[in-house]
């Protein structure tokens, strides 16, 4: 185990529970503590408790550095919060968007695509506050 | 001129392995070997990074599978890996964990991705569930934290584990 590359131990995390990969994994040894850093992860969110709290707790750390897919559904996000998502996420690594059944307005969503030029796919079905998107 | 075109591998203690040509085109790197001079009966592609147990197992591995394409394995991965994958690699991955290391390395050496998303997936099934201390007993690796810099990941992981 100890003779293989980061990348391929990377690949191996990649089968397992991004929450496993934070928990444990990290805590095994320096060395996998980095390869964390590789993972494309996922992460999603069910309220915006937990939401706030990530968020909080990790201001500008790599966290976010490799998430491929993110997720906050229901979470009642406005505008500044997805501001905030905004300016975490590593817009080269994001590519699964999810934000349905959340509150904020159409410069929120004009902020998400400016930001995240690559995305294969964002979803904002479901919003309840009035979006008015102006379609040039 | 219907006799199956065969490659010799050779392994890093030299062993020589005869396959047929289709069936060790699953693997990139010998594909793009073949691909640039093809002119010999039977052309000798030296693995210089493998030994020949896993080589060995590499090639059962292609025999099986070149005909007989692997499912893809979902991430992340459910339940253990014996319950997504055919009952021919359950049996394939019946060996012990140093094999199972070298079988990774070669596989991606050799870039054979199925066989090494399989590989990987295995071991991703054995951490799968278990504590931090058990996965270093598992694989020998050493703990070279200092138990402030456990406390400090232990604390900075503390939002993972309420949400």
């Amino acid at each position: 185990m100890n003779q293989l590359p980061e990348e391929i131990i990377a690949e191996i995390f990649s089968f397992l529970h991004a929450k496993f990969v934070f928990l444990i994994t990290s805590q095994v040894c320096k060395r996998w503590l980095v390869v964390r850093r590789l993972v494309h992860l996922r992460l999603k969110f069910t309220s915006k408790q937990e939401f706030s709290k990530l968020l909080l707790d990790h201001q500008a750390d790599d966290y976010y550095f490799s998430i491929k897919k993110f997720s906050a559904v229901g979470c009642h996000l406005t505008d500044s919060e997805i501001e905030r998502v905004c300016s975490s996420m590593n817009a080269n690594a994001l590519e699964y968007l999810s934000l349905r059944r959340n509150e904020f307005s159409s410069s929120g969503l004009k902020l998400i695509i400016d930001k995240f030029s690559k995305l294969k796919s964002l979803d904002v079905r479901e919003y309840t506050s009035n979006m008015i998107i102006n379609i040039c | 001129m219907s006799e199956t075109k065969q490659v010799e591998l050779t392994s890093k203690d030299k062993v020589s392995f005869k396959v047929d040509r289709d069936v060790i085109l699953m693997s990139g790197l010998v594909k793009d070997m073949l691909e640039e001079g093809d002119e010999d009966e039977t052309p000798i592609i030296p693995i210089p990074n493998v030994d020949s147990k896993p080589l060995q197992k590499v090639i059962e591995y292609c025999q099986y599978h070149h005909k007989e394409p692997a499912q893809e394995i979902e991430k992340p991965l459910k339940g253990k890996i014996e319950d997504v994958i055919c009952d021919w690699d359950k049996k394939f991955l019946e060996i012990d964990q140093s094999l199972l290391i070298e079988l990774i390395m070669a596989a991606n050496y050799l870039n054979i991705k199925d066989l090494l998303d399989l590989t990987c997936a295995k071991v991703a099934s054995m951490i799968k569930g278990k504590s931090p201390e058990q996965i270093r007993e598992m694989f020998g690796i050493e703990n070279d934290f200092t138990p402030e810099e456990e406390a400090k990941i232990r604390e900075e992981n503390k939002w993972c584990e309420e949400a």
